[in-house]
């Protein structure tokens, strides 16, 4: 089979559902790329996308590109975002001119789908047609009306999900590391030492930078290595749900 | 030059390549799952601080990892000391051609200069994580023969364990989130790597493709997206990943697809030794006498005549070698496993000679 551009040996096949048509294509990899493909044998995302996304308008007291704009929430139309320095706030402090839902990870549903810009990172739909790749993860709570009809057609009409769900959910919830059991010590247990005394330096590094989660982690790695600065504790205080 | 991987390693092959179930059409079982940190910026967005704060999360779960090692395979446990931790960005162009040789990071992960790209693996490279490829975690499983659901098995203990020290990004309609959202749901993505020269051989591969993608599933080349099948070798995996769970999945690719697609590979190697044994054997000792007796070889030469080898080995034509030692050539005759296994850079020309002594030798040495 050869490439519908250039006649070389094509190596991908793409096939479209337009329309409840099915309409294939066949790329060799070096069209594929120069076509910003990014899902080979599938849906072209971005291609999908471009006929999905209206170009932003700016609407009653919304700002269409966003920058520097402290985006009022409230009524739900017309938010706008905080320019990229806003975008990159501690989301554990809150998002200014964003109400409280923001701060844990959810975007209120009256506002969904309204956005110019993920409140959290700043991405755009339009950066989102360009590249095929979201910014964070609450880009899709953000987009998440524009988006569906795109996943439901890649999907081929998929429905909901299915599948896994993590045992400790997301969203408000402080990591619960569960404290181990010694491990037994490893063979070599000058290797063990030497690996103890870098997560140690790591977890200083993490306390100086105030980056808890990582540090509680580390704290585990080193009970589990056997190291003697700390001692199992009786229960853990962290933990803030249950164990499933 | 300090080599990322063990020696030893290298000089063995894969792990994944050795005999497993089904062993003469299906070459490996691979699960991978992508994985993001909920509250940080996807890696193609993060900033310095952002994806150094990964790297040391990621870091730290690792290093709390229990590996079951009754589904993973034959892998000591608790040798932390022997894990094997890459920081991309500190490797040679040679070594990120290597791990892409050897599956454990993708074509892209190698280029990724910009961010605190990593890759951790088990000594046997069984289980491997790629941070901050396209997503925050890219977790795989790679298992030789038709192992699929051991594969998932294994990939999904791990999973937990980091599930339950890490916030993962989840929403419960779309399930897991990822950069990209065609990969959302179950975000995993289940492969496996069948040798089918006989199907190739008899003109009949764009039919296995059609089927395939009927089921939803697609057929890549041995470097997944975008690759050539070099020596017969073809992916199967699936492409949708909402709507249905792991298993289904799993069952679907392992249960349905894949011992059809094995039973006609078959059915097409005795009807060319029936009907067309000479043709069969001509192509198939064509193919040896080039590897036993060339002085300079191509990898795509070596590729496809090592395919017809092991097709020939597997129909009894050929009982002088090893299957072990053909299959495992294909990974070694690669530019950068070459230029390894002898411990030094080579030109191309010096490369072509190279792999045609190491395939004479490997041969005749059985």
């Amino acid at each position: 089979m050869k490439c519908d551009r250039c006649g070389q040996p094509a190596t991908i096949n793409e096939v479209t559902i337009r329309h409840g048509k099915r309409v294939e294509r066949h790329w060799c990899e070096a069209c594929a790329a120069a076509s910003g493909m990014v899902a080979p044998g599938g849906p072209n995302v971005t291609d999908l996308l471009g006929h999905l996304i209206q170009p932003p308008i700016a609407g009653p007291g919304g700002v269409a590109g966003g920058a520097g704009g402290a985006g009022a929430a409230g009524s739900g139309s017309g938010v706008g975002a905080g320019g990229a320095g806003a975008g990159q706030a501690n989301i554990q402090g809150g998002l200014p001119g964003f109400p409280p839902g923001f701060a844990a990870g959810m975007v209120p549903p009256g506002v969904r789908g309204q956005l110019d810009r993920c409140p959290r990172c700043s991405a755009t739909m339009a950066q989102l047609r360009d590249t095929g790749l979201l910014g964070c993860p609450m880009c899709y709570e953000a987009f998440l009306p524009q988006l569906l009809p795109l996943i439901q057609r890649f999907h081929e009409g998929g429905g909901d999900h299915r599948g896994k769900r993590p045992k400790r959910m997301m969203a408000g919830e402080a990591p619960a590391p569960k404290p181990k059991k010694k491990t037994k010590p490893a063979p070599d247990p000058e290797m063990i030492r030497r690996r103890i005394e870098q997560l140690r330096r790591d977890l200083a590094e993490a306390l100086a930078q105030e980056d808890y989660r990582a540090a509680a982690l580390l704290r585990d790695a080193l009970i589990q290595l056997g190291d003697d600065q700390f001692q199992r504790p009786d229960r853990d205080t962290t933990r803030a749900g249950g164990e499933p | 030059m300090t080599c990322p991987l063990p020696a030893e390693n290298i000089a063995r092959g894969a792990d994944w390549l050795r005999e497993g179930p089904e062993a003469d059409v299906v070459v490996s079982s691979r699960v991978r799952l992508a994985r993001n940190v909920a509250g940080m910026s996807f890696p193609g967005r993060m900033n310095g601080g952002e994806s150094t704060r990964l790297l040391r999360l990621s870091q730290a779960a690792v290093s709390c990892l229990r590996v079951n090692t009754a589904s993973v395979g034959p892998v000591p446990a608790a040798e932390t000391d022997r894990l094997i931790w890459v920081s991309i960005g500190d490797l040679s162009p040679l070594d990120r051609t290597l791990l892409v040789e050897r599956h454990l990071i993708s074509k892209e992960h190698a280029k990724n200069d910009r961010f605190r790209a990593a890759c951790f693996s088990l000594p046997d490279e069984r289980l491997s994580i790629m941070i901050n490829e396209e997503d925050h975690l890219r977790l795989q499983c790679v298992m030789p023969g038709l192992s699929l659901s051991a594969a998932w098995s294994a990939l999904d203990d791990v999973d937990d364990q980091i599930e339950s020290r890490v916030d993962i990004a989840y929403m419960p309609q779309l399930g897991y989130l990822t950069a990209c959202p065609t990969n959302v749901g179950c975000a995993v993505r289940m492969s496996v790597m069948l040798h089918l020269p006989a199907i190739r051989l008899s003109g009949e591969m764009e039919r296995v493709k059609r089927a395939a993608k009927d089921m939803n599933l697609t057929v890549r080349g041995f470097y997944g997206e975008g690759s050539e099948a070099a020596g017969d070798l073809f992916q199967i995996s699936n492409q949708t990943t909402l709507g249905r769970s792991e298993p289904q999945l799993c069952e679907q690719i392992e249960r349905m697809v894949v011992p059809q697609v094995v039973a006609y590979e078959r059915r097409m190697r005795e009807e060319l030794m029936g009907k067309k044994r000479r043709y069969l054997e001509d192509q198939v000792f064509r193919a040896l006498g080039t590897l036993r007796y060339s002085r300079l070889i191509t990898p795509e030469e070596a590729t496809a005549n090592l395919s017809l080898a092991r097709l020939g080995v597997f129909t009894g034509m050929i009982r002088d070698i090893d299957p072990q030692a053909v299959t495992q050539l294909i990974l070694l005759t690669q530019p950068a496993h070459l230029q390894r296994l002898l411990g030094r850079e080579m030109d191309q020309q010096k490369r072509r000679e190279a792999r045609a002594d190491l395939i004479r030798h490997r041969l005749d040495g059985v």
